[in-house]
């Protein structure tokens, strides 16, 4: 199964959980300041049985088609839908299971990472969602610190359309894998689950997402607040 | 208090900016044992917000509106550090009860 089937397949599951929002007429604030008009709750997937057990199935097929076997110890659900997703990937490939909070607990031993020792352990990162990258940094810093080499982040779903994001992952040695992104939503058949005046509002952002933002209250550009 | 107001001038406003003023406001409070308590109120006031809306959507309005309400909370925080005791005791119960959205 190619990345491009597994993109397709993931977008549909997606579509079908309704987990694709959008709002033509209240855009929403991402967590780094941009503007968008699609909220994406990736969560609405993790709930529902099939989905959820469809979904794993395409995040393990994607593991073994990109990493060779053997390259993780252990995956690291990120605090909080990281977790449970994390969970069942753990217990489909066998592989030891922790996870990372997003701040440390800021008592007794100040820990970060729960579920054993993270010293030596090559982890894979699991999240549901990445926006701009932020929060994977965030665990990345954490994970690290608690011992574990960690090289690799695995999301369900990347938004990959404003700027900076895998760059900046790039430079903390962190290399991102998605399941799915706007480019395979916009593959997808999305006639029974989106409007046609949804998908064409998705489509004029994702012709020029920065654009799009700095029209609707937000980001311009990397550098400016507005 | 006044860098931390002019790094929140330069901010975006997404939730990423309250996450990093709760840290920033907590490293002033350690920093700054004299104002300890008013750097305490703003880094809850920004966390408390960043909680509620973590994982969640966070509309463009909604978002505008709590940013231009922490920088005036912030703003009036810098004023109020060189009043007397009284004054600055009425402005830490006003950000005690003071919420971004």
């Amino acid at each position: 199964m190619s990345a491009a089937e597994i993109g397709r397949e993931t977008a549909e599951l997606l579509l079908e959980a309704g987990a694709i929002h959008v709002s033509r007429t209240q855009p929403f604030m991402l967590a780094g300041g941009w503007a968008s008009p699609v909220y994406v709750d990736v969560r609405l997937l993790l709930g529902e049985p099939a989905l959820r057990r469809a979904v794993c199935d395409l995040a393990v097929r994607y593991a073994e088609a990109t990493f060779p076997a053997g390259a993780f110890d252990a995956v690291a659900g990120a605090e909080t839908a990281g977790i449970p997703f994390a969970a069942w990937l753990a217990e489909r490939t066998g592989l030891k299971l922790r996870y990372v909070r997003k701040r440390p607990l800021g008592i007794g031993r100040n820990a970060q990472v729960e579920g054993g020792p993270a010293e030596g352990l090559r982890v894979l990162l699991i999240d549901d969602l990445t926006t701009d990258g932020g929060s994977k940094l965030a665990f990345l810093r954490g994970l690290r610190a608690a011992g574990a080499t960690v090289e690799h982040a695995l999301t369900i779903f990347y938004h990959d359309v404003f700027p900076g994001a895998r760059a900046r992952l790039e430079e903390a040695g962190l290399t991102l894998h998605a399941l799915a992104t706007w480019a395979d939503v916009l593959r997808a058949d999305s006639s029974r689950h989106l409007a046609a005046e949804d998908r064409a509002e998705i489509e004029r952002f994702l012709a020029a997402p920065v654009e799009w933002s700095a029209r609707h209250g937000g980001r311009v550009s990397l550098a400016a607040r507005r | 208090m006044n860098e931390l107001l002019a790094w929140l001038r330069d901010q975006k406003g997404g939730l990423r900016t309250y996450q990093e003023f709760r840290g920033k406001a907590l490293a002033l409070r350690a920093a700054d044992p004299e104002n300890a308590a008013l750097a305490r109120l703003l880094a809850d006031l920004a966390g408390r917000f960043a909680d509620i809306y973590d994982g969640e959507p966070l509309p463009v309005d909604i978002a505008n509106d709590a940013l231009a309400r922490l920088t005036a909370h912030v703003e009036k925080a810098a004023r109020t550090m060189g009043q007397n005791p009284a004054e600055r005791l009425a402005f830490l119960n006003e950000l005690a009860v003071a919420e971004l959205s």
